[in-house]
């Protein structure tokens, strides 16, 4: 063993003794840290043990948040792009739910587009916004959110305030993307230029400008300014909060706003807590209020639409319907050749052919009433074969009346009526020749008037006397005539011309002109002497008186008079009863020798005595009275 | 873009972003703003120019002066336009620029010499432009050097 120490033991030795003495109890402690201090496992079981309460004290300390953050998305970063199945099998049941999530809001969103774009599509409101959009070129739904929305902040730029440089900048349409930085640079230089042309401070800043109906607000902090575009008009509460973001922002990022060039535009937080800014409101009112009334316009007006097609439709189908029964009215007449029929401007046109003998058109029209019909008629000529026309158009052609008749059956043409002989002659000669008459039948016709009387005068030998009279057809016979033509003409029935003479008339002339010549010849008294001889007056006038009564008597029986003469004897009653008897009785014997001798038939002779009273005494009565009377007649 | 009145910096924010160049002259009020992607060695920048109205620090009227001096708060990078027919916008220029710097804090710039086309009038003595800034002779008219110009910038800007 040596026993000389080195120097360098000794002062080992020393230096021992002299931390003996300065810390002494404490050395172990001390040699108990150093340990823990070099020893790895030691000081990681110490950190484990106080790491958690320290980030329990620190979270929400927005320097920790932010120290941890950036190597924690350098970590991510990397990991990423070592494996990037492995974070895409992480991320994976995440993924799902956050994707459906969002095709869920966005469809949410899109339904609701519709919905608006529908409610509004038919209105006065919508069409307006149509036009609107046509004209200015901006989608229809855009519009209608425009008009819909309240508001909407449309793109924030976080700018910094001294370099005009976009910190982050968040937008709701990508059709609205601008240059953010030429942007914000400008915004930048307005705040500036509008600072010192006013003569404001710089603690006085721009808020707001407008343009069109774009409103821009700017929220102003120490260290930058948040510029929001948007659409619409925002309460002010909205301002409120974009200055309570623009404060969480300037809270949480503070000084780093200034720094440039630090990533901090790059800083997700960041851009997440601007993109809070992005808010809007649509217009929510309550459905009672909001439902336009352009619905009910609408369907009035479409309703009465309707009505007016449906009337009109109707309107149409009756004027079809009547230019239809027009057209088959002249479609069944008899002498009309329907070709064809169709409208022309506002007229109905008929074409074909017709007879000019059948019925004109207006008066088919005035007839049936469809009078005032704007109808146009083209007709051509052409005669038809129609039974009726050609009866028409011989009766017309012959001149016959209208009273006579034209029956055409089998080909015979049966006439009735007044049928003159010139007229019987020429339809005679259409008797064969016709393509519809063979025979002609005249027995049911007559001749005219005048020519039944002509012919009836010359066939009866008529006398001057008679006058002939023609009426309904009967030949009439008047006036007087010789008893013998009468009883000649009158003794069969005759019929001239198909009249049918008619002697009654006469017949009652005749008798009357008889009875007449009775008349007067009733009541003559012959005279007698006081016995049975004719006084000479008396005498002178029975001859005549004889020959007028045989003539009376002659016509009155072929007259149809059934006549008596009657020889009343009367005596003057001087002597008796006898006596005077006697005498009348000679007296009307000596009448009745003379008539019967006269030719007067006896058959119409009767005598008759009136009484005679006793002391009736009359000369006159020296007589035969001749009474002509017709028995039965008073 | 800031410069003198005339000098084309509208012109050449014109031929840079779309392509086209205007003969017409109508004079800027207040700002334009128009922006263009470009590729840079370290990526893609995005260009958000701010075209100012023509000012110059020595005219009596401070007006415009005024306005564009709120509108180059917070800018990233500068390109100061000066027309090489008219020496004087150099002066312009450069005020422009070190009251910016004055005011805030110095950022990557340029210095762009327009109309090198007009080779008749032009009469830009380049030992007068300062060679802390790059420059370029540009034509808004054809496009000369517009491209290279604003390509430095962007790398300037984006140069870690």
């Amino acid at each position: 063993m040596s026993s000389e120490k080195t120097s360098e033991e000794r002062r080992e030795e020393d230096l021992e003794q002299f931390r003996q003495l300065l810390v002494g109890e404490d050395l172990s402690l001390l040699n108990q840290l150093e340990q823990r201090v070099s020893d790895f496992e030691s000081r990681v079981n110490d950190v484990s043990e106080v790491l958690p309460t320290a980030f329990q004290r620190l979270a929400g300390d927005p320097v920790l948040e932010a120290e941890i953050e950036r190597p924690m998305l350098r970590t991510i970063h990397a990991s990423i792009k070592r494996d990037t199945h492995a974070f895409a099998e992480y991320l994976f049941p995440v993924m799902g739910p956050a994707i459906r999530r969002a095709v869920a809001d966005a469809l949410k969103s899109l339904v609701q587009r519709i919905n608006v774009a529908m409610e509004n599509s038919f209105s006065a409101k919508g069409i307006r916004w149509r036009l609107e959009a046509a004209r200015t070129g901006v989608p229809f739904t855009e519009i209608i959110l425009r008009h819909t929305m309240r508001y909407a902040v449309l793109e924030t730029f976080l700018i910094a305030r001294d370099t005009g440089l976009v910190l982050s900048h968040v937008h709701r349409d990508e059709n609205l993307v601008l240059d953010e930085d030429a942007v914000a640079a400008m915004l930048t230089a307005i705040q500036s230029f509008i600072q010192d042309s006013l003569g404001v401070s710089a603690d006085e800043a721009l808020r707001s400008a407008e343009l069109g109906d774009r409103t821009l607000w700017v929220i102003n902090g120490p260290n930058a300014l948040m510029a929001c575009v948007i659409s619409g008009t925002p309460p002010q509460s909205v301002r409120d909060e974009l200055t309570a973001l623009m404060e969480a922002i300037h809270d949480r990022y503070g000084a780093r706003l200034t720094e440039a060039n630090d990533g901090i535009s790059e800083v997700m937080g960041l851009r997440a807590l601007v993109h809070q800014s992005l808010r809007e409101e649509v217009d929510d009112r309550p459905e009672s209020r909001k439902r336009s009334k352009a619905p009910y316009y609408w369907a009035a007006g479409i309703a009465l639409l309707l009505m007016f097609l449906g009337w009109k439709t109707w309107q149409e189908h009756q004027q079809r319907e009547l230019e239809s029964q027009i057209t088959n009215l002249f479609r069944g007449q008899p002498g009309y050749l329907v070709s064809s029929s169709h409208r022309e401007e506002d007229k109905l046109v008929i074409e074909g052919l017709r007879d000019p003998d059948s019925m004109s058109p207006d008066t088919m029209l005035a007839e049936q009433g469809f009078t005032g019909q704007a109808v146009q008629f083209r007709f051509k000529p052409f005669w038809s074969l129609e039974p009726t026309l050609v009866l028409q158009r011989m009766r017309t052609t012959v001149g016959l009346a209208d009273e006579t008749g034209l029956e055409l059956n089998n080909g015979t043409l049966h006439m009735q009526g007044i049928v003159s002989q010139s007229q019987a002659e020429a339809l005679g000669k259409l008797t064969g020749s016709h393509p519809l008459i063979d025979s002609l039948d005249l027995s049911a016709t007559r001749v005219t008037p005048e020519e039944a009387l002509q012919m009836t005068r010359e066939e009866l030998v008529a006398p001057v006397s008679v006058e002939l009279t023609a009426f309904d057809g009967y030949i009439a016979l008047s006036g007087n005539s010789d008893i013998s033509w009468y009883l000649e003409a009158s003794a069969v029935p005759r019929i001239i011309g198909g009249w049918t003479i008619n002697f009654e008339p006469l017949l009652a002339d005749l008798q009357s002109a008889v009875r007449a010549d009775a008349s007067e010849l009733d009541g003559t008294a012959l005279f007698f002497t006081r016995q049975d001889r004719l006084t000479d007056e008396s005498e002178t006038g029975i001859e005549s008186l004889a020959t007028k009564l045989q003539l009376l008597s002659e016509s009155a029986g072929p007259l149809g008079i059934d006549m008596t003469i009657t020889l009343v004897g009367e005596a003057d009653g001087i002597g008796n009863l006898e006596q005077n008897t006697r005498v009348s009785h000679n007296r009307v014997r000596v009448v009745h020798d003379i008539f019967t001798g006269a030719g007067i038939d006896p058959e119409y002779l009767d005598a008759e005595y009136p009484s005679w009273n006793p002391g009736d005494k009359n000369p006159e009565k020296r007589r035969v009275t001749v009474r002509v009377t017709e028995p039965g007649s008073k | 873009m800031v410069g003198a009145f005339g000098v084309g910096k509208t012109s050449l924010v014109r031929q840079f972003v779309h392509q086209q160049f205007d003969e017409r002259y109508q004079s800027t009020l207040g700002v334009k703003i128009d922006t263009r992607v470009v590729d840079t060695g370290h990526g893609s920048i995005k260009f958000v120019l701010w075209d100012m109205e023509g000012a110059d620090p020595r005219e009596t009227d401070e007006r415009p002066l005024a306005r564009i001096r709120s509108y180059l708060r917070g800018a990233h990078g500068l390109i100061l336009v000066v027309d090489g027919t008219r020496p004087t916008t150099i002066a312009s220029a450069l005020d422009l620029y070190d009251g910016f710097c004055k005011e805030y804090q110095p950022v990557p710039a340029i210095l762009l010499a327009n109309k090198v086309d007009l080779t008749q009038e032009w009469r830009l003595d380049e030992s007068v432009l300062p060679e802390s800034l790059d420059t370029f002779l540009t034509s808004a008219l054809n496009g000369q050097n517009i491209e290279t110009a604003f390509s430095t910038l962007g790398e300037a800007l984006t140069d870690p």
